[in-house]
């Protein structure tokens, strides 16, 4: 079993293998979020490994008041946010403000027909939300944080996090019924 | 199944209330395909020695820093060295001190030329080397 205090306290004394060890527990939380909300893939790589030696060097300033897990993902989002904003990858004015108003660019019936799967084309949808939402959903349902660790995380305010989480799912199923109605056919 | 609205569906997948058994209409059918989907791994991933990569970066940026360090208090004892010797000579030889003057660029050079060396060497060489592994 991953015990956390034991394995920070042997990466301050210079415990490199301990190191090893806790990139291998939280790679897949720090990917996962990355993978999210850089939609360069190659550069995801080099982000994640950005965010690790970003938490080997303030691994001294972890006073343990809140998990791991969460402090590497609060590291991990302000990385992502940073490298997305630095690079310009996507403005904040292609959303709307209401996000029922908005249009995914995947929405003609031949289109939909020619996903792979359920999953891929939930995976394309999420993509072309917003970085908030798509966020949220992350953490939410494959970083499995609660409410309140996303609001650590992030900084939003916990109602606004269930609010995202709420519409982003109430737009991925409306777009999911047209999508499962035409695979029905 | 009784008309749940969006908020009631989602609520019950969330906390997994939600009994197989059950017909399910339109929304929950969607709803139930969305949080198997949401909860997918992706496809790709990181490659399997990530950990092995990142924990060689870190050690060799600290062996860059140190070997930087102790350059660098090389090149200062190598200098304050020199400098003894120029005044030794100065004090206890002062003919040779005007010998000394004639050669001064070339003392000069010398920690130049050494400190020049050992940062090529880093940004280079070894750099290359760390790349080709």
């Amino acid at each position: 079993m991953f015990d956390e205090q034991e394995v920070v306290t042997r990466v301050l004394n210079g415990d490199m293998r301990a190191f090893e060890l806790l990139v291998k527990q939280y790679e897949k939380l720090v990917f996962y979020v990355i993978h999210r909300l850089v939609k360069d893939q190659h550069a995801a790589e080099d982000i994640c490994q950005e965010v690790f030696i970003k938490v080997h060097k303030s691994l001294g300033r972890f006073n343990f008041q809140s998990k791991l897990s969460t402090w590497i993902a609060r590291i991990t989002y302000l990385t992502a946010i940073n490298y997305v904003r630095k690079y310009n990858r996507e403005k904040a004015s292609e959303y709307p403000d209401d996000l029922e108003n908005y249009h995914f660019t995947t929405d003609t019936p031949e289109q939909l027909l020619t996903k792979k799967d359920t999953a891929n084309y939930v995976e394309q949808l999420i993509m072309q939300l917003p970085e908030k939402y798509r966020t949220v959903l992350t953490l939410y349902h494959l970083d499995e944080f609660s409410g309140p660790e996303i609001e650590e995380i992030t900084g939003m305010p916990e109602g606004t996090v269930k609010n995202y989480l709420f519409r982003a799912r109430k737009l991925l199923k409306e777009k999911l019924e047209v999508y499962l109605k035409y695979e029905m056919r | 199944m009784k008309e749940l609205n969006d908020e009631e569906l989602q609520r019950m997948f969330e906390d997994g209330y939600f009994s197989s058994r059950e017909p399910l209409n339109e929304d929950a059918k969607a709803y139930k395909t969305l949080f198997e989907a949401l909860g997918k791994e992706p496809e790709n991933g990181l490659p399997y020695d990530f950990a092995a990569k990142v924990s060689r970066h870190i050690q060799a940026e600290q062996k860059r820093g140190s070997e930087l360090r102790s350059n660098l208090v090389a090149a200062g004892l190598f200098l304050a060295a020199i400098a003894i010797a120029c005044c030794a000579l100065a004090i206890f030889t002062p003919d040779t001190t005007s010998t000394l003057l004639k050669y001064k660029w070339i003392l000069l050079l010398l920690p130049v030329a050494f400190i020049a060396i050992q940062y090529f060497d880093q940004k280079l060489v070894k750099t290359r080397i760390f790349r080709g592994r």
